[in-house]
């Protein structure tokens, strides 16, 4: 009798922590956008390494990120990078990487807040040398509707090293 | 029932190990020596906040405030921010469109200013590169710049919503001196 009722507490306790498990995951996943044919979150996209602890909070703005330089390999496609959604933000980024020449090298699918890519893959490779580039953010809703919203174009130099 | 409690008190262990952050620092400590990592994640030079969308009053007029969330510039350094080019027409004027009537389009004038109610100045397509709404300087990363947003609203205008996006140019600029 005994052993019976230890066996019915002790099934009744895993049960309650693979409750808690699924309610975990279930609150941590971000909604999933699929009635937007053409955009879906992109699956390069990983949670940022060191969240940046200087952007303030509350605000109804997008922040922005840029940077002066960015340096890649030379003769390949596939280069590190570090294209990132400050998770602040409430929307989606798209990244478009653009020469000064209009040549388009890189787009993202849908960065979400707090995600970032450190790997990308290059429309074509890049011979050595300093090219001037841009960055743009196009920026859409979180909701399933996808609004655009505002956005911005970064100007940087595009390093390409041996 | 010891059996049991142990099982118990095991998958308990296991749950709160699996909802535990790790820490990016780690420090080790070994009898009289000690060591530590630290990562270092550099998170861009700047960070800009835009206005995520634009809100118009009932008299078409409405403000947009762009501020530094951080800037790192050093002397002679400065981040420009102006209005891109694209999000204009193709005639001067930033334009709102129809939501469901592509010919329903309502131009409109933009002024910016780093105060919030004097010293507006028009910006238009052909003068964006020499007009920024605001340039950040080591001197002045707390300010805030301002855009006025002025639509120009027909007796003509179909009745109806109207959706416009404005994209911002932000650019790092250095102060390059000549020597004669």
């Amino acid at each position: 009798m005994k052993n019976k009722f230890l066996y019915v507490a002790l099934t009744i306790a895993i049960v309650v922590i693979i409750i808690l498990c699924i309610i975990v995951v279930c609150l941590t996943q971000k909604p999933a956008v699929n009635n937007h044919p053409g955009l879906s979150e992109d699956k390069n996209a990983v949670d940022i390494k060191e969240p940046s602890s200087n952007t303030s909070d509350g605000s109804d703005g997008i922040s922005i990120p840029g940077f002066e330089r960015m340096t890649i390999q030379a003769s390949t496609q596939n280069v590190g990078a570090n294209i990132f959604n400050p998770a602040r933000n409430s929307c989606y980024f798209v990244a478009v990487i653009t020469l000064a020449d209009g040549r388009e090298i890189y787009r993202s699918d849908l960065i979400a807040p707090g995600k970032a890519i450190y790997s990308i893959t290059l429309s074509e490779p890049l011979a050595k040398g300093e090219y001037a580039a841009m960055l743009t953010y196009y920026c859409y809703s979180l909701n399933e509707s996808l609004t655009p919203l505002n956005g911005a174009t970064t100007h940087f130099i595009l390093e390409v090293r041996e | 029932m010891k059996r049991a409690l142990t099982i118990i008190m095991a998958f308990t262990l296991l749950f709160v190990c699996l909802t535990v952050n790790v820490s990016a620092t780690t420090v080790d400590q070994n009898g009289s020596s000690a060591s530590t990592s630290l990562e270092f994640s550099l998170h861009g030079q700047y960070a800009i906040t835009i206005p995520s969308e634009l809100e118009l009053y009932s008299d078409g007029c409405g403000t947009l405030q762009i501020s530094a969330d951080y800037v790192h510039l050093t002397e002679g350094e400065s981040a420009v921010i102006k209005v891109s080019k694209d999000s204009f027409g193709d005639n001067d004027y930033f334009e709102l469109h129809h939501m469901y009537n592509s010919e329903g389009i309502i131009e409109c004038l933009l002024y910016a200013s780093t105060l919030s109610t004097s010293g507006f100045r028009e910006i238009r397509k052909s003068n964006t590169e020499t007009e920024p709404i605001i340039t950040y300087t080591p001197d002045n990363i707390g300010d805030i710049g301002y855009l006025q947003v002025n639509a120009l609203v027909q007796p003509s205008s179909f009745a109806g919503n109207y959706v416009g996006t404005l994209m911002f140019d932000i650019s790092l600029e250095i102060e390059t001196t000549v020597e004669e």
